[in-house]
């Protein structure tokens, strides 16, 4: 089987992305606002204005750290267990993305701020869904103090998920608290280097450009050995050129820069970049992340980092419709399995719509089943004697009686995708229960689940120190 | 001990293993335990299980049907014992089912006859391409409670209704309820030609069939 399923750019067109990313990076640089990796650069061979704070890195420099930056990233849960991303794999994750502020409530039919109860009961569901792999966190709640929100949000995705949780640093302090946050749940912080549970996610400025409290958050999490997620999210026909070449060239770019740094911080770094580039759309100046644009990108700019053999990640199973209906469906499909084709390591989109703005526990359900569809379609086809059956078909013959054979019922739950909630029934059967829809059917996934899945076990004592941390925060934060 | 076969019996249907219900069923035999003990702790319990299961959604029709095949070589073995014995068996009704005359597609018919039994019916099945006649002489020879007719193509539903008609000219209607399937049909052509009941789905014409017997 093809282990590369889509290829958007041929050999050649992905060659030339790459010298063009050299040339930018040579000639143009990025921002780093701050002095001491500016210096290390320079030792490293970059050409540096110390007072422009800006970095202009040689070829042969990226080269080599391309080489050199880990091939694999083990993701781990809290139990152990690990997810290895990495390119030119067959497996293809799932995740929910960030950071939504307000949530659609199914059952008032209202469009409101998002609450910590809302945070808690998304990411339980989450926990609970067989194809989200990666939990980020989905939601920023309106109801606890703005200056430390990150803080509960990291407290709240811990005590509701066992898996892996990625969430935003947006400043030293931040990233600190988030890796003392999570060494209290596994026991210390070499327990946490050994199997880190977190991932750190900082965010590039394009174009070109890191801020100084992110790029801080950035350089704690490096040295601490924490995963870590660099997103660039350029916006075609806005902060980057219109042209998908230009802006994949751009993201691309921002992405090397970030492996450059953190091999120079930390020869252990491990750094997952993800890409979040999207366009504008050119009527209404809105950000446009479930459009076809969108699902290119992200199967091209996978398509370069598997050329590198560095494992990805990327925005995807997104949509910018504002309601569980046929535009929804329609993109959260096309920006899934595009990217999946194309080779994207984990997609993150599952649980939000109108362009991330707005968390539905709905969806979430209903991603679940899509994400699960994209992950069959990723596993292809296998051609093999068993699979082949050609014995079989001779043996059956013209009768073709193939519902009461072994071979079916060996095979049939590895070869099919069953559904949790799409319905596949006759339409005199749906009918007569009700004509339930898909949005009812998954509100009621969502009640069934919620009351019945456990949140993961974490001791009082622990539960008490998580809370010491945030209110420490808090704290600083007033004074 | 007599329990300990039984439990095994039990576990190969839930296995869907024909060849080990078979051999177990022998088994019982030789112990001389009653058939009709055997059938109702060893087939009925298995089956019970399966039916609960399927409907949760928690196995696949593959092997609900793997199921009932396992019952079916266990219940060939106790038959011929319960006939030395004159014993019948408890069943929730006979239904004679089949797919019509021209018609080959036997997979919705299978189907539904492994839930029909799976959920205490005991289910004669007469194939596929089954003529007019042969349904009604078979009608006459086992009197059902229910005959069940399957049809796929549209082609074919008039013979549903052909048979119908034959079973009012035999005076045989008040003693059968029929219960049509298959893609093309529909509650409206069910009406139309009289049938008692339309079975949506194979979960529907298990319904359909439980309400049918509790009506008479």
């Amino acid at each position: 089987m093809k282990v590369l399923l889509l290829n958007i750019l041929s050999k050649n067109e992905i060659y030339n992305v790459h010298l063009s990313c050299l040339e930018i990076l040579e000639f143009v640089g990025v921002k780093v606002p701050s002095v001491k990796m500016l210096k290390m650069l320079s030792d490293a061979g970059a050409e540096v204005d110390l007072k422009e704070q800006i970095a202009k890195i040689p070829s042969y420099l990226v080269e080599e750290m391309i080489k050199k930056v880990p091939h694999k990233v083990a993701l781990y849960d809290r139990e152990g267990m690990k997810i290895d991303v990495k390119p030119k794999s067959k497996e293809v994750f799932f995740g929910t993305v960030g950071f939504a502020t307000r949530i659609l409530d199914f059952e008032k039919g209202e469009y409101r701020s998002l609450r910590s109860e809302d945070l808690a009961r998304l990411t339980l569901l989450a926990d609970a869904l067989e194809n989200m792999d990666v939990y980020m966190t989905t939601g920023s709640p309106s109801d606890v103090p703005l200056e430390i929100v990150d803080r509960y949000m990291w407290l709240i995705s811990l005590m509701n998920t066992r898996k892996h949780v990625v969430n935003e640093a947006n400043h030293r302090e931040g990233a600190l608290d988030a890796i003392k946050m999570a060494s209290e749940i596994v026991g210390g912080f070499e327990e946490l280097k050994e199997k880190p549970i977190i991932s750190i996610l900082i965010s590039i400025t394009s174009p070109f450009r890191y801020d100084k409290p992110t790029f801080e958050a950035f350089l704690e999490a490096v040295k601490a050995d924490i995963p870590v997620y660099v997103n660039s999210g350029p916006l075609a026909g806005a902060n980057s050129p219109v042209t998908l070449a230009g802006t994949l060239t751009l993201n691309v770019t921002e992405l090397l820069s970030s492996i450059v740094i953190s091999r120079l911080i930390n020869k252990r770094s491990r750094i997952l970049p993800a890409s979040w580039a999207r366009t504008m759309d050119m009527r209404e100046g809105s950000a446009v992340l479930g459009g076809p644009e969108f699902a290119l990108l992200h199967a091209a700019f996978a398509q370069v980092m598997d050329y590198y053999n560095i494992p990805c990640v990327a925005g995807g199973i997104l949509s910018d419709a504002k309601a569980l209906d046929v535009q929804v469906g329609s993109e959260k499909t096309l920006t899934a399995l595009i990217p999946v084709l194309g080779g994207v390591n984990i997609v993150h989109g599952m649980g939000l719509i109108a362009s991330e703005n707005l968390a539905s526990l709905e969806q979430l359900v209903i991603d679940n089943e899509i994400a699960g569809m994209a992950k069959r379609i990723r596993k292809g086809i296998d051609v093999n004697e068993e699979t082949l059956a050609t014995d079989l078909i001779r043996k059956t013959g013209l009768t073709g009686g193939f519902f009461k054979e072994k071979h079916t019922l060996m095979h049939f739950k590895s070869q099919l995708w069953f559904p949790k909630v799409f319905d596949r029934r006759i339409l005199d059967a749906w009918l007569s229960e009700g004509a339930v829809t898909i949005d009812q059917k998954a509100h009621k996934e969502v009640e069934k689940i919620i009351s019945t899945h456990k949140p993961p076990e974490i001791s009082k004592e622990t539960e008490e120190k998580l809370m010491e941390i945030v209110k420490e925060a808090e704290g600083r934060s007033v004074k | 001990m007599n329990g300990e076969v039984l439990d095994e019996l039990k576990e190969a249907i839930l296995s869907f293993d024909s060849e080990k219900a078979s051999e177990i069923a022998k088994k019982a035999v030789s112990q001389g335990i009653d058939p009709l003990k055997a059938i109702e702790e060893g087939v009925s319990r298995a089956l019970n299980e399966i039916g609960t299961k399927y409907e949760k959604g928690e196995i696949f029709l593959i092997e609900l049907m793997m199921a009932a095949e396992a019952s079916k070589s266990a219940l060939k073995i106790f038959e011929p014992e319960l006939r030395k014995q004159r014993k019948e068996k408890k069943t929730l009704g006979k239904v004679l089912i089949g797919t019509v005359e021209g018609d080959i597609h036997e997979i919705g018919k299978n189907i539904v006859a492994a839930l029909l039994a799976v959920n205490g019916f005991d289910v004669i099945d007469l194939g596929v391409d089954v003529s007019v006649d042969t349904f009604i002489s078979k009608v006459k020879e086992t009197k059902p409670d229910i005959i069940g007719l399957s049809a796929l193509l549209t082609t074919t539903l008039p013979i549903q209704k052909k048979i119908i008609d034959k079973l009012r000219e035999e005076g045989l209607q008040d003693k059968v309820k029929v219960i049509i399937g298959g893609a093309p049909t529909s509650p409206e052509w069910a009406e139309e030609i009289g049938a008692d009941g339309y079975g949506a789905d194979a979960k529907e014409a298990v319904k359909i069939a439980k309400k049918l017997i509790r009506a008479t």
